[in-house]
């Protein structure tokens, strides 16, 4: 049931988070480790911090976000993440869907349907 | 954090570029600075120096095959050595080997006994094996079975007709191995050789 469970979550996070990043970068650009804690602080959303930055890579490749180096306070310089014109675009999409599949899964899974 | 990193740190980012060497080399040194600089923030800001507190960190950024594994997902490179078809190994060969050297027993040798003992030592490695389908260790015992009880009776009898035990010796000395031999080439290219779908991403 855990493995299943775990499996699921594994699953809907799949194709939920890279939107949840891009969300995150709509009002302002970040860099990875910024990002990381933001998303690490909800419950579920990232199980190995490591695991974002593929994702981040795509992002980028795909042209969604683009990246900048900007000095640190303290270290090396950081990649600062931010939203193109394509990933406002592309979030925009998502969000539309994701609020209509929502609704549509809940109408099922709350009870009294029909 | 004054310039020594803890050697751990080092051996994780070592361990890192090892599991992520199928990649492009670009995007597999974008991920590695990325991550190195996540490290370095993590270390600094839970001020991590004891093995313990290291170790504690490298849990939190993941399992370097884990990162691999999403990269290659992420970057929609089909991963073709790890989830790999059965690999060759030294049982195979050895299995091999004594096939081979049963066959010259008997029919260099002439003796079925020494035939008899590499034949079944052989028989217990191919079945062990997971490189080859169970019709072909069927296949293989069944031949391998009449040629050798071909040999006993060729050494009970030494009769005239002994000469069709003895061509069926012969094709138990022959078709075993290099049915199996072939089927272990054909293994081999299909491991090595299966396409995946996306262009670019295997460099290998």
């Amino acid at each position: 049931m855990v493995d299943g469970q775990e499996r699921l979550l594994t699953q809907m996070r799949r194709g939920t988070l890279e939107y949840c990043v891009l969300a995150l970068l709509r009002e302002e650009e970040r860099y990875g480790f910024d990002l990381v804690r933001a998303l690490a602080a909800v419950d579920g959303m990232v199980t190995s911090e490591g695991t974002i930055y593929p994702l981040l890579g795509r992002l980028r490749r795909d042209g969604l976000v683009s990246t900048t180096w900007e000095e640190s306070p303290s270290g090396p310089p950081r990649r600062y993440y931010r939203l193109t014109p394509k990933g406002h675009k592309a979030l925009g999409e998502f969000v539309e869907e994701w609020q209509r599949f929502r609704d549509a899964v809940d109408r099922f899974v709350e009870g009294g349907n029909g | 954090m004054n310039g020594t990193r803890h050697r751990d740190v080092d051996e994780y980012l070592q361990r890192l570029r090892r599991s992520m060497g199928d990649l492009p080399a670009e995007r597999r040194d974008e991920i590695l600075a990325e991550i190195e600089g996540h490290v370095s923030e993590l270390l600094a800001e839970t001020s991590a120096t004891t093995d313990a507190e290291v170790r504690n960190v490298q849990d939190r950024v993941g399992d370097p095959d884990d990162i691999a594994a999403e990269a290659r997902d992420r970057l929609g490179i089909n991963q073709v050595t790890r989830s790999e078809p059965p690999r060759t190994s030294w049982p195979d060969i050895a299995a091999l080997t004594l096939l081979v050297v049963g066959s010259l027993m008997i029919t260099l040798a002439s003796s079925p006994e020494a035939m008899l003992v590499a034949w079944m030592a052989a028989v217990v490695l191919l079945w062990i094996s997971d490189v080859w389908s169970r019709s072909d260790k069927v296949t293989v015992t069944l031949i391998l079975l009449v040629g050798g009880l071909g040999a006993v009776a060729i050494q009970d009898a030494r009769e005239p007709e002994g000469f069709i035990y003895f061509a069926s010796i012969l094709l138990a000395a022959v078709l075993p191995p290099a049915l199996l031999g072939l089927k272990l080439r054909r293994a081999h290219l299909a491991g090595g050789g299966r396409c995946g779908p996306p262009a670019g991403g295997r460099e290998r």
